[in-house]
């Protein structure tokens, strides 16, 4: 009792003297930008008086005249002690910590000091990936990392863009793909929806990061060396994508919101490609039929029946596109307190593609919250919902064929004669079948308004972290995460014109789930080796599991009643199909990873990984997995240290192994399947060979890079070279087709890819108001089969390539085309490789590599950013040279083999007389002569340069005009994407940009947009 | 430090529980070991390989319409989808070819895969039966598959290769080119050994010892050899074939009877596989819209009095356009689905025209006469025998009613090449029903043409050396 009052006492003589005897010292807090430092404890040196800044780095605090010292601290920087003597201001400046001063890397597992860091990694910030008009975050690499190859093969709005990093790494198209990461989970990425067995896809093309809002990313990092993703042990031979969420910050709550509004055009093909129009078109049918010995009475009617006269004259090509709407907003909300912090955001993305028909809509929620229960003790909870709406085209992007469906309305538009009318002198859309109407490839006006070709998906991901620090420098993680990820995907064929007439309309109704759930447990140990704290490790072991199971369910039906609004399949008369098909997996890994620093000059790394999956057959259940990489910081060296030149110098070195398992769940296992069904009874089949052998397939990979900081870092560059190799690469061991076979899966195959990449940012010009950024990066690769199992075979991807060791993995294999006869205009081949002999029968010219390849030799990009005040000019080129692109469907459009469909502008260079020196043949109707097909006339040069984003900015920094609106941030812009294109080859009939197979088929051309963006902050 | 401990225990149970983690199966296969050790598991396998045939590009894919194609039995509707035109203008090439081939490899490999199991069961009706249904399917398919890539056995010099005569499930295999006369004799010897070992009746949709006999009669037809071809017939036959009668053909292409009807690939309903249907028409607006439709010669030669005119043809409009459309597979009878029939791959109508043949080219004019009066009688109403006929006019008289009764049946072109003969197409008539229209291009395939033999693919030829490309591609 007495303490208590005597304590009592005590705080009354305290307020007592406060009340008394205080007087009030203001100041701001700032970093050494200059920049007010938010929330920073402001406390009287000895006693509790204290308070914390406002936003602006602002505080005012009334001290007991006996005060002395005030200590300023915050979370990230030095706290710092100041004498106030007699001053009521008082300014302090913070410096960070010196932890935190350099710039931090994400890494597998964790995240690292760039300095200590020995691998080949680049980071991508959150503002070069916000606000920008693409539909998922990984469009936005394209030309935002060297190594880093990221290409469409559709202009479908969600569609899924290949990745490749550092080159081609497998041999099936899947597995090329990097792994990607989202907040340390291992997801499944790429496109989720139907895809099964290589059947039939209602979506061509998906993309599970299309559910993702880009604008709640914070950064995207990219692994490209073995240093960095060999923890990924099995799973990172292709490379790693880690993307890390946003994060709340300490603060007053932050609301930021953005919102865009702009319009997409579609970028047309080279003149050569577009569908000529009806004069020329009925030129070619008299010249056609004439060259194939047709009577004049033949002629007439021939052209009568086609509507000659009739003054049709249709652009199929403008008839199938349009001007989309493009609209994003979005809104979040972040801030917090030294316990609790938070993030919350909402977003609506809504993109109207350029080709009837093609959409993408999508809402996306997320919360993380991050609570530190004690000052051991914190945990994070994050969900993200995204929920998307794809409307597509019927197209396909694969090697299948599937851009010949009669719906294709990129395939149409120049099948289609110009002279079909694609409406009813009524105004009502022409369907009837003869040669006026749409007999054989469907009216896709009539198409686009009555089929329904779409995906809903959802996608969760959660997430539950929890840190425990057991002892000073020993941290303990345990990271669960979920994703959570089920397509609906329906197709409705109409029951009046097109693929459903034959069956009073179909409908195809596809359901996949994918619950995939990862669990790691990690122990991190920060070790100071010396005293001083310049010699210091941190180790890190783990144990991770995650499984996926899939599920799908299938329903078709038919026979619909004659009312196009009812498209739901409960309203057919049949249904068709009903199945349901599962598939899963799982892995588990033990890794472990310990860094060493001496003095931040050298370091030295290594990683160990041991993996399990059940995709791996029963005689290699196991593998094992490790890196070692170094690097010297030669600037931290005192003979540098004072250099005006050299502000920053590392060299580094890496060599590694790691894996990829992107093998097919079963695929190992010798198998006797069910569904082979006779009489409505089940029947079986011993349907898959197996290999119990069957493993991941190997890469080793060296790096050896160089970073260089020249006059203060305004000029910086990195430069890296690597040599991967793969080793027992799946390839489908061929087999002879007399076994019922065409091949049996292997790790076959070994792979090479070398390859230099330079990124280089200088800084020319950098003043109080006028600052000019110059990012220039350049990519180089060569790749290299080395190994196969028996000499050359086709490339399992594709026929049109041959693999052959020491050559370059997407080598086209095909006749090699020798022009036209300039007597006949017969078209004429090199008869073998020599090219020394010509022949006119397609029989008698050899296939042979006629030394192109789908696979670019150089791209990158060059950007540059102009701020002046507060007006920002940037704009960014990308560039990619060396590649071929294969049109898949060119003998429809070109020659007379097919003399009823629409033909390329090209044709009109035809032969037509003695003499003429043209690539293009004689037009005869009916040729069959092969000349359009099989061989390297249907390949142009995939060099192009794109001014892929142009961007006119302006940031309100006037401190009163923003407080007057009440509110902390404004700016607007203006923003051009993929405005130009540059294509050098005056042959090519598509946009040179066709993924990295180099197909073109007639898929969804590519767009190009412009809008106007809003952002602020309050 | 509680919740701490919580997490340590429960990350080392999950560690404990690795291996089982990782142990994941399938959802719709076995293992191999487990797949043949009952004979419920052996009759899954027979079910397994019926269901072969059903795949694409044989008896439910393009195989009731590519000789028709190929031939002069239809003309392409200018109103379709001009669908296998590359096959009708005989522009096919080795990388463009038909995917009959790796098929019918892979139906075999089930026939050989029960052929090599069975022998572990014990003797009996069951494994005998079972043997003679994989020894006589899979003589069929390669019979197919020889008339389609390769001369016929006639044509053939000692010298000309076919296909590989697999009767193996190794994968490993790197096989070497048959003869051709060597491959039709082991056709023959699968099916000579399946005939004592298949049984009478296996139900409806399976092979039983007349279909056996009537492969064996088409067999010996194609090696020339009429004496076992008549042989082989009457057994399929039996004393008094039934064709149907006039009163029933018309059922069997509604599957009403399998009378007449040796063999069907059975496609229910369930199955819903309308190929065979489609290869020739979709139904749009309620009208048949026709990929192919019958030529206008070979439609004049369907007379009025013949059952097989309505059952094989319809005259109606599509689009304002009368043409004469293919019917055969027009659907069951009732709530029947378009194109959904079982798939007829062996008529007795069809083992009585080889014994007709074979007895005329054997000297047997009279046999000959009354097979051939048999079948007329059942398909011409008010039919009065012919006599008197003989010699050379007698044969073409069977060939002709052979082109009539097997039309739409995939017989026309592989007969041709049999017997030597080009394919002439009339240039002067179109798609519609009174010959106007679009017309033949590709109008004359000589005699021996190169392109009677269908290219093998290049993927076979370019992975396996000894397997020869046929010559001309």
């Amino acid at each position: 009792m007495r303490k208590l009052v005597t304590m009592l006492l005590c705080v009354i003589l305290a307020i007592t003297q406060l009340a008394a005897q205080s007087r009030t010292v203001k100041g701001k807090v700032t970093d050494e930008k200059g920049n007010g430092v938010p929330q920073a404890s402001v406390l009287v040196k000895g006693t509790t008086v204290g308070t914390t800044t406002l936003n602006d780095g602002t505080y005012s605090i009334a001290v007991p005249s006996t005060a002395k010292i005030l200590v300023v601290s915050s979370l990230n920087f030095a706290s710092q002690e100041i004498t106030i003597g007699t001053k009521s201001e008082v300014n302090v400046f913070l410096q960070s910590n010196s932890q935190n001063l350099e710039e931090v890397v994400v890494v597998g597992y964790g995240t690292q000091k760039k300095t200590n860091s020995t691998a080949s990694t680049v980071k991508i910030g959150g503002d070069k990936l916000s606000d920008k008009p693409f539909a998922s975050i990984d469009q936005m690499l394209q030309g935002a990392a060297a190594g880093v190859q990221s290409t469409a093969s559709t202009g479908q709005p969600g569609a899924n863009q290949q990745i490749r990093i550092r080159g081609i790494g497998s041999f099936s198209l899947g597995a090329s793909q990097p792994l990607f990461v989202i907040d340390g989970v291992i997801m499944n990425g790429g496109d989720l929806s139907n895809g099964n067995g290589g059947g039939f896809n209602i979506n061509p093309s998906t993309n599970v990061l299309a559910t993702l809002n880009s604008d709640d990313v914070e950064s995207v990092s990219i692994l490209k060396d073995a240093a960095a993703t060999s923890i990924y042990g099995s799973r990172g031979g292709n490379g790693v994508i880690l993307i890390t969420t946003k994060s709340g910050k300490v603060g007053k709550t932050q609301f930021r919101l953005s919102t865009d509004l702009g319009i997409n055009s579609v970028i047309l093909p080279p003149k050569a490609g577009r569908p000529i129009r009806a004069d020329d078109w009925f030129n070619l049918l008299k010249e056609g039929l004439t060259n194939n010995g047709a009577s004049a009475a033949t002629i007439n009617t021939t052209m009568a029946s086609y509507g000659y006269g009739n003054g049709v004259d249709i652009d199929w090509f403008d008839l199938i596109t349009r001007k989309g709407t493009q609209q994003q907003v979005n809104l979040s909300a972040s801030g917090g307190d030294a316990k609790t912090k938070f993030f919350l955001s909402g977003g609506y993305f809504k993109q109207q593609g350029t080709t009837l028909g093609t959409d993408l809509t999508r809402f996306t929620g997320n919360v993380k919250i991050t609570h530190t229960a004690t000052d051991r003790l914190s945990f994070t909870t994050k969900i993200t919902v995204g929920d998307v709406v794809q409307n597509s085209a019927l197209a396909s992007n694969g090697p299948s064929g599937g851009g010949g469906f009669f719906g294709n309305p990129g395939y149409v538009s120049l099948v289609l004669r110009p002279t079909q009318n694609p409406y009813n002198a009524d105004g009502t859309y022409n369907i009837s079948s003869n040669n006026l109407g749409f007999p054989a490839h469907y009216n896709p006006l009539y198409v686009a308004a009555n089929d329904k070709r779409y995906l809903k998906a959802l996608s969760i991901l959660g997430g539950e972290t929890v840190e425990y620090k057991i002892l000073s420098g020993l941290k303990f993680t345990s990271n669960l995460g979920i994703q959570y990820n089920a397509n609906e995907e329906y197709q409705f064929n109409n029951q009046f014109h097109g693929d459903g007439s034959g069956s009073a309309g179909s409908a195809l109704s596809i359901y996949t789930r994918n619950f995939l759930w990862s669990w790691y447990n990690q122990l991190d140990y920060h070790i100071d080796i010396n005293r001083s704290k310049r010699f210091y490790a941190d180790v890190k072991a783990g144990y991770e599991v995650t499984k996926n199971s899939r599920l799908q369910q299938q329903s078709a039906a038919q026979g619909f009643p004659p009312k196009l609004d009812l498209y739901s399949s409960e309203n057919a008369a049949t249904s068709t199909t009903g199945q349901q098909f599962s598939s899963d997996y799982a892995f588990t890994g033990a890794y472990s990873t310990a860094s060493f620093s001496y003095d931040d000059r050298f370091n030295l790394y290594g990683s160990f990984r041991r993996d399990g999956s059940s995709r791996f057959g029963s005689n290699n259940p196991f593998g094992n997995f490790w890196s070692v990489g170094t690097s010297w910081n030669v600037s931290n060296e005192n003979f540098l240290k004072s250099s005006t030149v050299i502000s920053n110098l590392k060299l580094r070195a890496s060599y590694g192994t790691n894996g990829n398992a992107e093998i097919g769940n079963y695929a190992w296992r010798p198998q006797y399947g069910f569904g082979y069904n006779y009489n409505g009874i089940a029947g079986g089949t011993f349907n898959v060979i197996g290999n119990t052998d069957l493993t991941w397939e190997q890469n080793k990979q060296t790096d050896i890079g160089i970073e260089l900081g020249l006059f203060k870092n305004r000029v910086s560059i990195t430069a890296d070279y690597y040599k991967r190799t793969t080793n027992g690469s799946l390839l489908s061991q061929q087999l002879s087709r007399t076994t019922g076979f065409t091949g049996v899966i292997n790790n076959l195959g070994n792979l090479q890819n070398k390859g230099i990449e330079l990124s280089l940012t200088v800084i020319p010009v950098q003043t109080k108001n006028f600052s000019w950024t110059v990012n220039f990066n350049y990519s180089h690769n060569k790749n290299q089969v080395t190994k196969l199992p028996s000499g050359d075979q086709f490339n399992p991807q594709s026929g049109s390539y041959l693999l052959r060791e020491g050559q370059d993995f997407y080598s086209y294999y095909t006749r090699a085309w020798a022009g036209v006869n300039p007597d006949t205009g017969s078209p004429q081949w090199y008869t073998d490789s020599t090219r020394s002999a010509v022949t006119t029968t397609f029989a008698a010219a050899k296939l042979f590599l006629v030394g192109k390849s789908a696979s670019p030799t150089d791209f990158g990009s060059l950007g540059n950013t102009f701020t002046f005040k507060n007006f920002t000019c940037s704009f960014d080129f990308y560039y990619n040279y060396g590649n071929y692109v294969a049109e898949n469907y060119f003998r429809f459009f070109t020659d007379g083999s097919f003399p009823t469909r629409g033909k390329y502008t090209f044709m009109l260079d035809r032969w037509q007389k003695k003499g003429d020196i043209t690539n293009v043949p004689i037009y005869k109707y009916g040729d069959a002569t092969n000349g359009a097909t099989g061989s390297d006339r249907l390949f142009f040069k995939g060099d192009y340069v794109r001014l892929r984003n142009i961007q006119f900015g302006y940031q309100l920094s006037d401190k009163n005009v923003l407080a007057k609106l009440h509110l902390t941030a404004l700016s607007f812009y203006v923003r051009g994407t993929n405005l130009w294109t540059k294509v050098y080859d005056p042959n090519a009939t598509s946009d040179p940009e066709q993924g990295v197979q180099g197909f073109s088929n007639q898929s969804v051309a590519p767009s190009s947009s412009v809008t106007v963006g809003l952002n602020l902050g309050f | 430090m509680k919740k701490f401990l919580y997490l340590i225990a429960l990350s080392a149970f999950f560690a404990s529980c690795k291996k089982a983690e990782l142990d994941l199966q399938p959802f719709n296969q076995i293992e191999t070991a487990s797949a043949f050790t009952t004979q419920t598991d052996v009759t899954l396998a027979i079910n397994g390989m019926y269901n072969g045939l059903r795949t694409n590009n044989y008896v439910n894919g393009n195989w009731n319409i590519i000789a028709d194609v190929m031939a002069d039995n239809v003309i392409v509707s200018s109103l379709g989808r001009q669908t296998l035109t590359f096959f009708g203008d005989w522009r096919y090439n080795a990388d463009n070819t038909l995917g009959f081939f790796q098929t019918g490899y892979s139906i075999n490999r089930r026939a050989n895969a029960i052929l090599e199991n069975i022998e572990a069961f014990p003797a009996g009706a069951f494994k005998d039966n079972t043997k003679g249904e994989a020894l006589a399917l899979r003589a069929m398919v390669y019979l197919d598959m020889v008339r389609t890539y390769s001369k016929t056995f006639e044509n053939a010099s000692a010298t000309d290769s076919t296909m590989a005569y697999i009767t193996t499930t190794d994968a490993k295999i790197l096989p070497s080119k048959e003869s051709v006369k060597g491959f039709y004799n082991k056709v023959i010897s699968d099916l000579t050994t399946a005939l004592p070992l298949i049984g009478a009746n296996n139900g409806v949709g399976r092979f039983n010892k007349a279909v056996v006999s009537g492969l064996l009669s088409r067999a010996y037809l194609y090696t020339g050899d009429f004496a076992n071809c008549i042989t082989a017939s009457n057994a399929a036959l039996g004393t008094t074939p039934v064709l149907p009668n006039i009163a029933d053909f018309p059922k069997i292409w509604t599957d009403d009877t399998n009378n007449g009807v040796l063999l069907k690939v059975l496609n229910t309903t369930l199955d819903n596989v309308n190929t065979l249907g489609v290869n020739y028409f979709q139904i749009v607006g309620g009208l048949i819209k026709s990929e192919y439709v019958v030529e206008y010669n070979l439609n004049k030669k369907y007379l009025s009095n013949d059952v097989r005119t309505s059952s094989y043809i319809q005259t109606s409009l599509f689009n304002g356009v009368l043409q004469n459309h293919i019917v055969k597979y027009r659907s069951r009878s009732g709530a029947g689905v378009a194109g959904v029939v079982d798939a007829k791959v062996l008529r007795t109508a069809e083992v009585l025209l080889n014994r007709a043949e074979a007895y005329q080219r054997s000297g047997f004019d009279l046999n000959a006469l009354a097979d051939l009066n048999l079948l007329k009688s059942n398909r011409y109403t008010g039919f009065t025998n012919i006599v008197g006929l003989a010699g050379p006019a007698l044969l073409a008289e069977i060939l002709a009613e052979r082109r009539l009764e097997l039309a739409f049946e995939s017989d026309r072109f592989w007969d041709l090449k049999r017997r030597n003969q080009p394919v002439v197409r009339d240039p002067n008539f179109g798609d519609r029903a009174d010959g106007t229209g679009v017309k033949y291009i590709f109008t004359n395939l000589a005699a021996g043409d190169y392109r009677f033999q269908i290219p093998f693919p290049s993927t076979e030829v370019n992975f396996n050396k000894a397997f020869t490309q046929n010559p001309g591609y």
